[in-house]
């Protein structure tokens, strides 16, 4: 009797557990049903663990005082609607928290507060409930705030999508945020420097030094196998990284339009 | 009698969500609490990867890091109560040493920058000298802030 009130204890347990992590938006859309827990094996953990947020890349990349902040190159607010698939949702949030930085480290209040509010809410849809705490972005919209402390908020709220995810085994939705924010970062990046390596000598430095991320991304990517949609970003990947090498090699005009032009072209997927 | 069974599943599957829970939120607590404040997020904005990870006694990991130009940093490594004292190496990519914890026995590292560099931290869980106990296990977690 006792053995099997333990056996349906536990069964009860397990399926609540099973039906709480879930919820919501894991199972909103059938294309990446399949796949959105994935072996740990497929992504190793200390190579996603390894792998830089949107946040840090952004600080890595645009801050830099001879730039400056331009809205159009940011990806609108008014998209997230588009977005109804949990891996359009996964990459947006990756993009969203990387333009949300870039206007945090240009102390754009506004911008910061309803890009982090955008992401909150895309969040949720992934059933990631506790990210962004409303008291931090109450503090965003009616204090005034300096670059620091936006970015100690954003990243304290990114690191408990981190966490939630990664606890709950959902590595897939993590790597694509990601990803999304790397290629986001990037794309500001490329967009500042206008094609030309010649634009900004440090922000071209900066471009340059991403070899270790590109080889940590495709590093995390390099077993998967059976997933269509990470096997499409790991394709992405790989272009961008044999681009990068060629430029890494020879620092020509044409060689960083080249890359340029492939980080345009995957942003542009991605966002539509 | 049927209400007494019931009544004793429904309270086993309670503790047994209780502990998967309680287990779940054991890392990011590790992280907020022991890490934050051997941080010192007065001075130190935590960067926003959740590095920690399950490990145990004997284990060891290599978190690879990228530090930029100028940045002051301090790096931090602790475990769950129940685990041994851990001990943390920094080294850069041609596993020149920086830092070694078993010799300062400090739980964290400051230093700054001089380039954008990528590092290696690797922490090792060392086995307690006990060999009749069973292995411990737990949370590990390595925190970054920097100074902007």
């Amino acid at each position: 009797m006792n053995k099997k009130l333990l056996f349906f204890s536990m069964l009860i347990s397990f399926g609540v557990i099973f039906f709480t992590s879930c919820k919501s938006g894991e199972d909103a859309d059938t294309d990446d049903l399949q796949g959105e827990k994935v072996e740990l094996n497929d992504i190793r953990e200390e190579i996603l663990i390894s792998m830089l947020a949107p946040s840090d890349m952004a600080v890595m990349l645009i801050d830099n005082p001879n730039l400056y902040f331009n809205k159009d190159i940011i990806n609108p607010t008014l998209n997230s609607d588009k977005y109804n698939t949990n891996s359009k949702i996964a990459l947006n949030i990756g993009i969203y928290t990387a333009d949300l930085s870039y206007a945090s480290l240009f102390e754009q209040e506004q911008i910061t507060y309803d890009y982090l509010d955008v992401v909150k809410g895309m969040s949720e849809e992934l059933g990631i409930t506790n990210s962004i705490e409303k008291k931090h972005l109450d503090m965003i919209k009616n204090t005034k705030m300096n670059k620091n402390e936006m970015i100690r908020i954003i990243n304290e709220s990114f690191m408990n999508t981190d966490a939630y995810l990664r606890e709950n085994n959902r590595q897939k939705a993590i790597t694509m945020i990601l990803i999304g924010g790397w290629v986001e970062a990037q794309y500001i990046a490329v967009s500042l420097a206008k094609g030309s390596p010649k634009t900004n000598q440090q922000l071209t430095e900066s471009i340059l030094a991403q070899k270790i991320s590109l080889e940590l991304m495709t590093k995390a990517l390099e077993n998967v196998d059976n997933d269509k949609v990470l096997i499409s970003l790991k394709n992405d990947i790989n272009k961008i990284y044999k681009a990068y090498i060629l430029l890494d090699e020879n620092m020509s005009d044409e060689n960083f339009k080249n890359f340029c032009d492939l980080i345009i072209e995957v942003r542009s997927n991605y966002v539509v | 009698m049927m209400n007494k069974t019931i009544f004793k599943i429904i309270a086993i599957s309670l503790f047994s969500l209780f502990v998967y829970s309680k287990s779940n939120a054991q890392c990011i607590d590790l992280v907020k609490d022991k890490g934050f404040t051997y941080l010192d997020t007065s001075k130190y904005v935590p960067e926003a990867r959740f590095n920690a990870l399950p490990l145990r006694e004997g284990d060891d990991v290599d978190i690879y890091k990228s530090f930029f130009k100028g940045r002051k940093y301090r790096i931090v490594v602790v475990a769950a109560e129940n685990m041994p004292k851990l001990n943390f190496k920094v080294t850069n990519f041609q596993r020149q040493v920086l830092y070694d914890s078993s010799i300062t026995k400090m739980e964290s590292w400051d230093f700054t920058s001089e380039m954008n560099q990528n590092l290696i931290i690797s922490v090792f869980v060392p086995k307690q000298s006990d060999k009749k106990k069973k292995p411990e296990s737990g949370c590990v977690a390595v925190v970054i802030g920097s100074i902007y």
